[in-house]
């Protein structure tokens, strides 16, 4: 309202104020009702005019009492933009008294009664004057707009997720990665959302599956993982996750996720040509060396002693490549599973004592002693792979050594495992390579590749050979100074199913690369449980006090936390409690070593294993096993079967009995699977692309633990006899005919995971049940 | 002296090889340049050992094996293979086959002679 309204409307007021005084003046002098009539009109007149001008004035202020929520709500006050309002503030606008306001000087423009909190209230339309708030506004939108159109035009998925894992908001990307629209992708909880569509169900994954470990994780992880679409289809991923962090606080987290299906695809083209390739190289290199060779005996004619110089070098540098071409190929067949080990019954210590030989010239040559304390040690395995690993080493330990200094190699046996040891007093691997210098091509130095003659791919197929023998390989720093090499390999390559299922210690055989961490005050008792546990191949950490143990638990991922109860300092229980509470660490399963001889009635804490002192070998590590290899849950199948349909009628049919189905389509995947999952069951396609079929039986059957896995095997041709053998080393059934019945299959599933179960073997089931009565067919 | 055939359709391992086993054994040799060429030669010559390059067009070293098997004349004179595919499995096949010996490529000429001769129980 503008002041001249206001004037006007006063002066109106007024004027009929007047005339009502007039005419009551005039009633009192003579009343008559030609005089009294329009007296009474003049009064209701003047109210009525008083009444208006009172809301006119309410008008001028904001009216009834607003909250800066309804500002926005309500329509009428749109106009207005209000600034830094905080949340509560109430605008307080309410006049005084209509007469009290009418005998004071009217206000010459709308005046604000001062509210609580600062605030500026404008109409839109009237900001012009402050045009250092327009760019401002207009800044931040346009940079809005930028990232919204950054994000819809990423290629890569891009979600991001609020402090549980929930969806907040997802990418176009993302949402076409997974056939959905963002808005279903929203408020749903990341892993539910990628992997409950798996066959199996979320149960599959059994809380450990890649996806789950990162989101646990807590830190920037990256890793590839197969997700599964709402209608079930899967794909492969390649995910990265990450925390969101605001103001030094984490208030969620960044998921971004990449279709790799070509990779993979491209993976297997990369097998195929680098089998092709190393072979096309050896034609050539066959001439190069069988010339230089010949000419460097001088039997040809001698020559002068530079060209005898260069001829040296020339045969001495294609031996290398020729040893990079051998190296190459080993890897990659080892690394897709299609290497075939040969197991033998052999003496470690003569498998040493022959490394140990072929590499003496090299370490005279550097002044390098080799120790050995050779004892007897029978082991089944592959004798050729096994100087392998040991000459490699071997050969490492002399090359980084310094001249005079000792290298030992050493031998430690125990009733199901042997260690050895390789360690020297070189230069050492430094402590944040340890675990890297197992990748390919990965040497300490650069100079070392050119100076040292090595191929970068020794480590690598050491740990693939150490693994297909059911082993392990990892490296130690040595105090002062230099490296231990240990090794723990088992002493049988071949076990009765029996044992596998019922004894405590076999259960508790480590999978792969299982970390443990030992917290207690005393040295002595972290040092028994350390000898115990590396002998069965576990790798262990040690913490003197709760919190090194917490902390180091944040800074390493570990498997299993052994906890004493009584240290000084922090107790076990209230360890317990703070690696509980946090969620970097609450998933690790926690076991007591106590002088308790059970726990406490009323302990609620989630503690998977209890281990009294003084403990044996075997109370320990059975402990470490449940905790570790839970096995609570349905029967885990692996379907092995590249045609998608058959492989998603056959895994629905499982599903419906309860069983909880993994699967694969090639064997590298079929490899990973086993290795992660340990499935009690594969179901297999023979007749794969490939000849992966059989390559997956024969790897199988080398496994030190899954070498009686239970297969039910189906193929659409007739098995030779060689396979048949192969087959039947472990518990097989079989299906040989074109159109395979998911009912058939699923029939012989249970009828092999029943037999598996039961306790009392039937030695006759050890061998083949061929569905007979049914003519294979083509 | 020894008589040895050396059958292998690259023309540079054929030179080497021929080179090597004169130079370092002292053995006289003889080459082909494919399968049947390999069968043709030692109708004629009756080596005392045959080296045979497993990967060749048209005939490869298996089916020239197989054909030296069958033919009486042929049957009796060992056949060492020489390949440059070094998977156990296919070493394993050859095996299979009855050949004396799977030498790999590429090999060290300084021990060939001595690798076959080993091979075949011959003194050095």
């Amino acid at each position: 309202m503008k002041s001249w309204q206001t004037k006007a409307v006063t002066a109106i007021a007024s004027c009929l104020l007047l005339l009502l005084l007039a005419l009551v003046g005039m009633n009192f002098h003579s009343p008559s009702p030609r005089t009294t009539i329009p007296a009474f009109l003049a009064i209701t007149f003047a109210a009525a005019a008083l009444f208006a001008f009172s809301l006119v004035r309410h008008q001028r202020t904001l009216g009834p009492i607003h909250h800066a929520a309804d500002i926005s709500a309500a329509p009428d006050l749109q106009p207005f933009i209000v600034r830094n309002a905080a949340p509560n503030v109430i605008l307080s606008g309410a006049p005084a008294s209509p007469v009290s306001e009418l005998l004071q000087p009217p206000a010459t423009q709308p005046q604000l009664v001062q509210p609580q909190l600062p605030i500026q209230i404008r109409r839109k339309n009237e900001i012009d004057d402050l045009p250092e708030i327009d760019a401002e506004h207009e800044k931040q939108e346009r940079e809005r707009d930028l990232f919204h159109s950054i994000l819809n035009a990423s290629a890569e998925g891009i979600l991001s997720l609020d402090f549980n894992d929930v969806v907040q908001y997802a990418n176009p990307a993302a949402a076409s990665l997974l056939n959905s629209a963002p808005s279903d992708l929203a408020m749903r909880d990341i892993h539910r959302l990628l992997h409950s569509s798996r066959p199996g169900g979320l149960a599959a994954c059994a809380g450990k599956c890649t996806l789950l470990r990162a989101l646990d994780g807590r830190k920037t992880t990256s890793g590839e993982e197969t997700i599964y679409r709402k209608d079930g289809t899967a794909v492969p991923i390649e995910f990265s996750v990450g925390p969101m962090v605001e103001r030094g606080h984490t208030i969620g987290a960044v998921f971004s996720v990449r279709d790799i299906t070509q990779r993979f695809a491209i993976d297997r083209l990369k097998d195929e040509f680098v089998s092709t390739v190393s072979h096309e190289l050896r034609t050539p290199l066959t001439s190069i060396r069988g010339a230089l060779g010949l000419l460097s005996t001088g039997l040809l004619g001698t020559l002068p002693e530079k060209a005898t110089d260069l001829l040296r070098i020339a045969v001495s540098n294609t031996d290398r490549l020729v040893r990079l071409i051998n190296d190459v190929l080993d890897l990659e067949r080892m690394e897709s599973g299609r290497a075939v080990l040969q197991f033998h019954q052999v003496d470690l210590s003569d498998l040493i004592q022959q490394a140990v030989e072929t590499m003496r010239s090299m370490a005279e040559a550097n002044n390098v002693q080799i120790h050995f304390a050779a004892e007897e040690c029978p082991i089944e395995a592959d004798p050729d792979r096994l100087v392998q690993v040991f000459t490699n080493l071997l050969s490492n330990a002399v090359k980084f050594s310094n001249p005079g200094a000792q290298v030992n190699i050493s031998i430690s046996a125990g009733d199901e495992i042997v260690s050895i040891n390789v360690s020297d007093q070189g230069r050492g691997v430094p402590h944040d390579k340890l675990e890297s210098v197992f990748d390919r091509f990965q040497q300490v130095e650069t100079t070392d590749a050119r100076q040292k003659g090595g191929t970068g791919l020794g480590l690598a197929i050491c740990r693939s050979i150490l693994q297909q023998h059911g082993g392990r390989i990892w490296a130690e720093p040595n105090s002062p100074r230099g490296t231990t090499f240990r090794m723990v390999v088992p002493r049988h390559q071949a076990r009765a199913t029996a044992d596998l299922l019922s004894s405590p210690i076999s259960r508790s055989l480590p999978l792969l690369e299982q970390a443990v961490l030992v917290c207690d005050d005393d040295p002595i008792a972290r040092s028994m449980v350390r000898h115990h546990l590396q002998q069965h191949g576990y790798q262990v950490i040690e913490a003197e006090s709760g919190e090194e143990a917490i902390e180091l638990a944040h800074q390493h991922s570990f498997d299993a936390i052994l906890l004493d109860l009584f240290m000084p300092g922090m107790n076990g229980w209230e360890t317990l409690s703070r690696l509980k509470s946090d969620t970097a660490t609450a998933a690790i399963p926690v076991v007591i070593l106590s002088v308790f001889s059970s726990r406490p009635v009323n302990q609620k804490e989630d503690i998977r294993g209890w281990v009294s002192k003084p403990f044996n070998e075997q109370s320990l590590l059975a402990a470490l096993g449940t905790a570790l290899h839970p096995g609570a849950g349905s029967s885990r199948v692996l379907l092995v079967e590249n045609d998608e349909p058959r492989a998603a009628l056959i895994s629905s049919t499982f599903e419906r009995s309860g069983l909880a189905v993994s699967r694969a389509g090639t064997r590298a995947e079929a490899v990973s699977m086993c290795q992660r999952l340990r499935p009690e069951l594969m179901v297999l396609n023979l007749s794969l692309p490939h000849n992966d079929g059989m390559q997956i039986v024969s790897w199988l059957r080398q496994h030190y633990e899954l070498n009686k896995l239970p297969l039910v095997v189906y193929s659409g041709r007739e098995i030779s006899n060689a396979e048949l053998d192969l087959l039947s080393q472990g518990p097989t059934e079989f299906l040989v005919k074109a159109q395979i019945q998911p009912a058939e299959v699923e029939l012989l599933v249970l009828n092999l995971l029943c037999k598996q179960r039961s306790p009392i073997q039937d030695a006759t089931n050890f061998g083949t049940t061929g569905w007979d009565g049914r003519s294979p067919a083509l | 002296m020894r008589k040895i055939l050396i059958v292998d359709d690259e023309d540079d391992i054929r030179a080497v090889a021929a080179l090597c086993l004169e130079t370092i054994a002292g053995w006289e040799v003889l080459t082909a340049t494919s399968g049947s060429e390999g069968i043709r030669r030692a109708l004629e010559n009756k080596p005392d050992a045959i080296l045979l390059d497993v990967m060749m067009p048209e005939m490869d070293g298996p089916t020239t094996f197989q054909h030296l098997q069958q033919d009486p004349h042929t049957r009796s004179i060992p056949v060492l293979l020489l390949t440059a595919k070094v998977q156990g499995a296919d070493q394993r096949r050859f095996a299979d086959m009855g050949v004396a010996a799977v030498l790999s490529k590429p090999f060290d000429p300084l021990t060939l002679s001595s690798q076959i001769s080993a091979a075949l129980g011959w003194e050095r």
